[in-house]
């Protein structure tokens, strides 16, 4: 069941041990946008939302399938045991979260997509809109070299006139499982107990994919009110495949996604390398295009 | 698909005491039955046996029994992992024995999580299983910048590095981190292994790795195999 419930703000949502962890590699976003709380409806353009998941879909059954096994009634007993403590613990200790941005297209040729969320705010001044994201050996990422947008964020990945073709705008969103499973994988290890640990890993993701689909499916019927239709899910770090050829979108870019999105807005920290804590948590956009178009939903 | 079957070593009955057995120990460490396979470990270093001939005629059988198993998919990584644990148990008694015999590790391995991935529980699994193969492993966790691998090489000096990433959105680091390699004139000192979910061996040969470890298994033979070739020395 989907549960949608409104967010009065974000005190108290981040986890502060893992903050105070990882603040030194923590990027520091200058962005400041207004955020407001989402009921039911689609945000209107720059405006922000966010979406608590209900009761995550994670069975032993699936856990198990996806570690390999396919009958499960020769399943040792001990491993059945595991993952149905896994499963119980990833369904008790998920708190599934998304933060989404709704922000209008500002331009979407070639490969190139501009997202342009108030022009009247200045670009930040900070080492990651210009400077390589990492500055220690001057590592030569795939090239990137593009001017700056003023207040907004340009984009690159050869999917994106097809896959965003007559969109008016997208929803920019990151989500996570929470950090309690993070901390509790690593208590499985510290405790040799590597096997819950794994299978809960795998609950884990089982979890963030259930997230993603009640969010979905959430968005889905927003948009269906609002004359809309939802594409196909992207992110950055993805690679797509059209025809004979393959289009990546740069992990490099996961910062100026999560500047679109912004800092009040999201529940997912990103390092300046472009990983995400907690560790279970995925980030993109989806296109939002008029119901009438003639190409079809993704 | 062949069953395998329970390799005995060959003379263990003269490596032994009159009337010992190995057989329980083998079943203990096959089926993961750690408390048994430490218990039996003690009796075995009481005996006086050779913790040399504990670890090879003791607590490899059962062990690679389930490394073939698993190399044939008739058990997959929760198993290899219970058994991994009970093998883990009777190495911690015996390392230490080892280690007064001046009996060197096999090898040392530097593991880690590429640049921009945070998941580390694929490499937790090798690192256990190269420990029980014999590895001096350095674990540097995960998101691990290109130049802490090399530093840590480096210092370690390392006979291998492996570089793990479960995303497809970060294996791009893994070629980046072997160019840094390269850059810094210490390719031709390691052999690397790569692996995790999104890497294939054509991957491998692309991002110009020695080696890709499909599984845990298969990473740590492959070690096991790499480690012996000729490399240059650190100097």
């Amino acid at each position: 069941m989907v549960v949608r419930q409104a967010f009065p703000g974000l005190a108290g949502i981040a986890d502060p041990a893992t903050s105070r962890l990882y603040s030194k590699n923590i990027l520091i976003i200058f962005c400041r946008m207004t955020m407001t709380t989402v009921d039911s409806h689609l945000p209107a353009p720059n405006e922000a939302g966010r979406f608590r998941a209900g009761p995550v879909d994670v069975r032993a059954d699936r856990i198990l399938r996806i570690q390999g096994y396919r009958d499960m009634g020769r399943v040792r007993r001990p491993i059945r045991r595991a993952a149905e403590k896994a499963a119980e613990i990833a369904r008790e200790i998920v708190e599934g979260e998304v933060g989404y941005r709704r922000v209008a297209i500002a331009a979407c040729n070639g490969s190139v997509l501009e997202l342009v969320w108030n022009k009247t705010v200045p670009r930040p001044s900070t080492a990651l809109t210009g400077a390589p994201a990492i500055p220690r050996s001057g590592i030569a990422k795939r090239p990137h070299q593009r001017s700056p947008l003023e207040g907004g964020e340009r984009f690159e990945c050869g999917a994106f006139e097809r896959f965003l073709a007559e969109c008016e705008s997208v929803v920019v969103f990151a989500m996570t499982a929470g950090a309690a499973i993070d901390r509790r994988i690593d208590e499985l290890m510290a405790a040799d107990d590597p096997v819950v640990a794994l299978l809960l890993d795998t609950a884990g993701w089982l979890a963030v994919e259930s997230v993603t689909r009640q969010f979905s499916e959430r968005l889905k019927a927003d948009c269906e009110q609002a004359g809309l239709r939802l594409t196909r899910r992207m992110g950055p770090g993805y690679t797509y495949r059209m025809g004979r050829e393959m289009a990546p979108w740069g992990l490099e870019e996961q910062a100026g996604l999560f500047r679109v999105l912004g800092e009040d807005a999201s529940p997912v920290t990103v390092l300046e390398s472009g990983a995400m804590l907690p560790k279970m948590s995925r980030s993109g956009l989806y296109g939002l295009r008029a119901a009438g178009s003639a190409r079809p939903a993704a | 698909m062949t069953e395998p079957v329970l390799q005995i070593p060959e003379g263990w009955e003269a490596r032994a005491p009159e009337g010992w057995e190995w057989q329980t120990l083998w079943e203990a460490v096959e089926e993961g039955d750690h408390r048994y396979a430490h218990e039996r470990v003690e009796q075995a270093i009481e005996a006086n046996i050779d913790p040399r001939t504990i670890l090879d005629d003791g607590l490899f059988p059962g062990f690679t029994l389930q490394g073939d198993r698993f190399s044939e998919q008739i058990i997959f990584i929760p198993e290899m992992l219970i058994t991994a644990r009970a093998m883990k148990t009777g190495l911690a008694l015996i390392r230490p024995l080892l280690a007064a015999q001046a009996e060197k590790p096999v090898g040392t391995f530097v593991m880690g999580t590429v640049l921009g991935d945070m998941h580390d529980i694929g490499q937790s699994i090798v690192t256990i299983m190269l420990e029980n193969a014999g590895f001096n492993v350095i674990n540097l966790g995960t998101d691990v910048h290109p130049d802490r691998f090399i530093e840590t090489a480096r210092a370690e000096q390392a006979d291998l590095v492996g570089f793990s990433a479960l995303l497809s959105t970060t294996v791009y680091y893994q070629k980046v981190t072997i160019e840094e390699f390269v850059k810094a004139g210490h390719r031709g000192k390691v052999k690397i292994l790569v692996g995790g979910a999104p890497t294939t061996q054509e991957w491998a040969d692309e991002c110009g790795a020695d080696g890709w470890g499909r599984d845990a298994v298969q990473a740590v033979k492959l070690a096991l195999a790499l480690v012996k070739q000729p490399r240059e020395t650190w100097a």
